[in-house]
């Protein structure tokens, strides 16, 4: 059984159509998922549903064998699943070590040495040390989705949702960033759920799940 | 098991410890980050507290000052003749058409008690002291030259021939007044320093050789000096004459009242009544009325009460002690005296709290629109921070705690600045309060051609802290107090934590409301 289930999983916005129709689905450690469709397809809303942030119109979603409705959503969102948003969704006020600092000290996990651990992770997605200290609104997008990628991984989740992390690269960077991932799917036995229009970053994935429109 | 609760115990602790510090620890960053914003908190949070403490300081010195007077004042009261009851009881017994007596009227309005009565009274366990006076008209010979006098008051002193009878004599005026102090207690004008000894000394209390204080007026028109003598006339027999030396003379430089008054002790005083009343003629008229040359002495007594509330007690207390309440009443002015001087403190006090009302009403109404606009303004790091997994409670308690550190280090800062300028401003503020009061007070004495001698009192220059009046003969004169010992105290710090804590909660209570409605999906993909 995978670390993420979807057991017919419906949603819909008026419940009169379903984007989202018996979905199932198992996500499991160690891989990389990369979810493709046409836009209206559900993939947002589906990656908003494995994130909490939106509940299915019926079915059931289970972490770790657990339905995730029976779990606070903070909670949940702040310990077990680090998502990774499209617009980055930094606090601009924030230096790029804070904002890792901040996702660590949310979670209330016991984590020693911060600053140490933020640097750490900053620099293993590729950010120089120079821009540690910078405010974000003084960071390039590339680097601002480095800063969010770095932001997921401080509170070490077992899950990693990213909804279009590569949007706004360029080759080069989109490449980078999905090497951040395999590697972490590789030698840290986590799932990763990107969601993409990219072929390339589809290619790149170990699984490819193609969502049709209803 | 003990052990396994005692770790989770621990470590929730631990755990709320660690979100607490980190909640703090953001709330402090937002504040250092986001100046702008946070700076026009402070200053409008400033201003409250200044005003605020400014108010509150003037308020609470004009509450204490009001006490203080109030709790040093010393109170002298009187029994004198219920006039209210009197002419109450005459009206309602006056028969239907029937003819009024004023001659009855009159006597009842004049009627006094005893010295013995007085003394009586005076035993009453709450009274604290007991002095007593008498007066007496007299003639002077036709080449003692007597004062002119201008204001009234004392000048020419009282009618000398209240005959034994009712109204026997008539209203002779006479030349002099001579009043005779059981105590130099009595002598609230020398107390009050309205009169000073000017040559020689004040009389022994207890003296009966009729030595006595003359004016300094009379002193320089007669050519009379300290040790001379001369001679006073009983006003109803002519050749009953008395010989008195003057031991000193006495100044009064506002007023020429007691120009033709002669103070000497009560001892004195007797003394030439008793003689006056032994060789005094008597005379029957056809009515049956008799009719006495005797000198007519009118004793009035006074006690001190050291506080108001055995004032209050002795009211009581003379009742039971057999006082005929419907023909005598007790009055003390000095109660009067004491509301009116504290008029402008209980104006400056209502004002300051009118005041801080307004400031609390208009401020709180200013955070809460302030507060409302910050929390949209922010409402992307409200969908972020939950998104990320941040509870919307810590989110508010964020919130709070920024707005918590603002207003206190701003409070702080007011009651500071606060405290600094309360004391000028108050005293600013009372005196204005006064020179209102003055300035009403005159146009009212003008209108009145100057005699008006209603209850609106008068400003005395030179008075400070008063608190009661020393006896001024026409009822208008009032010490008003006109210096506040304006202070920061513990009562109004504590105040104004308080408030700064209601303004707070009240003012963040909105925008909390606001966090706790958000979803965050909603915020981030409305962006």
């Amino acid at each position: 059984m995978g670390v993420l289930r979807l057991n017919d999983v419906n949603y819909s916005y008026d419940k009169k159509k379903f984007v989202i129709k018996n979905m199932c689905f198992d996500f499991e450690g160690g891989v990389v998922y990369a979810i493709v469709g046409k836009s209206g397809a559900g993939k947002t809303t589906l990656l908003s549903m494995l994130s909490g942030l939106t509940k299915p119109t019926m079915g059931e979603i289970l972490y770790d064998g657990k339905n995730i409705s029976g779990v606070n959503p903070y909670t949940y969102r702040s310990r077990y699943v680090g998502v990774i948003f499209q617009s980055y969704n930094l606090l601009p006020h924030l230096t790029a070590t804070e904002n890792v600092i901040l996702s660590m000290d949310i979670s209330g996990k016991k984590i020693k040495n911060k600053k140490e651990r933020a640097q750490v992770l900053l620099s293993s997605v590729g950010l120089g040390a120079e821009l540690w200290d910078r405010r974000i609104l003084k960071l390039s997008g590339g680097e601002q989705q480095r800063v969010a990628i770095a932001r997921t991984l401080a509170f070490d989740p077992e899950v990693i949702l990213a909804d279009e992390p590569t949007g706004n690269l360029d080759g080069e960077t989109q490449e980078a960033i999905m090497e951040i991932f395999l590697d972490l799917a590789k030698n840290q036995n986590k799932c990763v759920i990107i969601v993409t229009h990219s072929p390339d970053v589809a290619k790149m994935a170990d699984v490819k799940y193609e969502l049709a429109k209803n | 098991m003990k052990f396994v609760c005692y770790t989770l115990a621990v470590a929730t602790k631990n755990n709320q410890l660690r979100y607490m510090m980190y909640i703090v620890k953001n709330a402090l960053k937002s504040i250092t980050r986001a100046k702008g914003r946070n700076i026009l908190i402070f200053v409008l949070v400033l201003m409250i507290a200044v005003s605020a403490c400014v108010a509150l300081s003037v308020r609470n010195s004009a509450e204490t000052a009001k006490q203080t007077a109030y709790d040093s004042l010393s109170i002298t009261a009187q029994i004198t003749a219920n006039r209210q009851g009197i002419m109450g009881s005459l009206g309602s017994s006056r028969p239907s058409g029937g003819s009024f007596d004023p001659g009855s009227m009159m006597g009842q309005l004049s009627q006094s008690l005893t010295l013995d009565q007085l003394t009586y009274y005076a035993k009453s366990e709450y009274v604290d002291g007991f002095y007593y006076s008498s007066s007496v008209g007299v003639n002077v010979p036709e080449e003692f030259i007597i004062y002119e006098n201008t204001s009234g008051g004392f000048g020419g002193g009282f009618g000398g021939g209240f005959g034994g009878g009712m109204m026997g004599g008539g209203r002779n005026r006479t030349d002099l007044t001579i009043i005779g102090y059981s105590s130099h207690d009595a002598m609230t004008t020398f107390i009050s320093g309205e009169n000073i000894i000017y040559e020689g000394n004040v009389f022994a209390q207890d003296s009966t050789d009729a030595t006595c204080v003359i004016s300094y007026e009379l002193a320089l028109m007669n050519e009379l000096e300290v040790g001379d003598s001369f001679t006073v006339i009983n006003p109803n027999k002519e050749d009953q004459v008395y010989t008195v030396t003057i031991c000193g003379t006495f100044l009064n430089e506002s007023s020429d009242s007691y120009a033709n008054t002669v103070f000497m002790s009560y001892g004195s005083l007797s003394a030439i009544v008793e003689d006056s009343a032994e060789n005094a003629d008597v005379t029957e008229n056809e009515n049956g009325n008799t009719t006495s040359t005797a000198l007519r002495s009118s004793v009035s007594g006074t006690y001190v009460f050291a506080n108001p509330e055995r004032y209050e007690s002795f009211v009581s207390n003379v009742d039971m002690m057999g006082l005929d309440m419907d023909a005598y009443a007790v009055t003390s002015s000095d109660l009067m005296e004491y509301e009116k001087s504290i008029v402008p403190l209980e104006s400056l006090s209502k004002f300051t709290m009118i005041f801080f009302l307004v400031v609390l009403a208009i401020g709180g109404g200013i955070l809460i629109i302030f507060n409302m606009f910050t929390v949209r303004e922010r409402k992307y790091e409200i969908g972020v921070l939950a998104a990320i997994g941040m509870k919307k409670g810590k989110v508010a308690m964020q919130f709070l705690t920024e707005a918590f550190v603002v207003t206190f280090i701003a409070i702080i800062v007011g009651t500071g600045i606060g405290a600094a300028v309360s004391e000028p401003i108050g005293d600013y503020m009372l005196k204005e309060q006064v020179a209102s009061m003055e300035t009403t007070n005159k146009n009212t004495n003008q209108n009145f051609g100057g005699g008006f001698q209603g209850n609106m009192g008068g400003f005395r220059p030179g008075g400070n802290r008063g608190g009661y009046m020393s006896g001024g003969n026409n009822g208008t004169e009032v010490d008003y107090v006109v210096e506040l010992n304006t202070t920061t105290d513990f009562t109004v710090l504590l105040s104004l934590m308080g408030i700064a804590l209601l303004l707070t909660l009240v003012a963040s209570s909105v925008g909390m409301i606001s966090v706790l409605r958000y979803e965050p999906l909603k915020i981030l993909s409305e962006r």
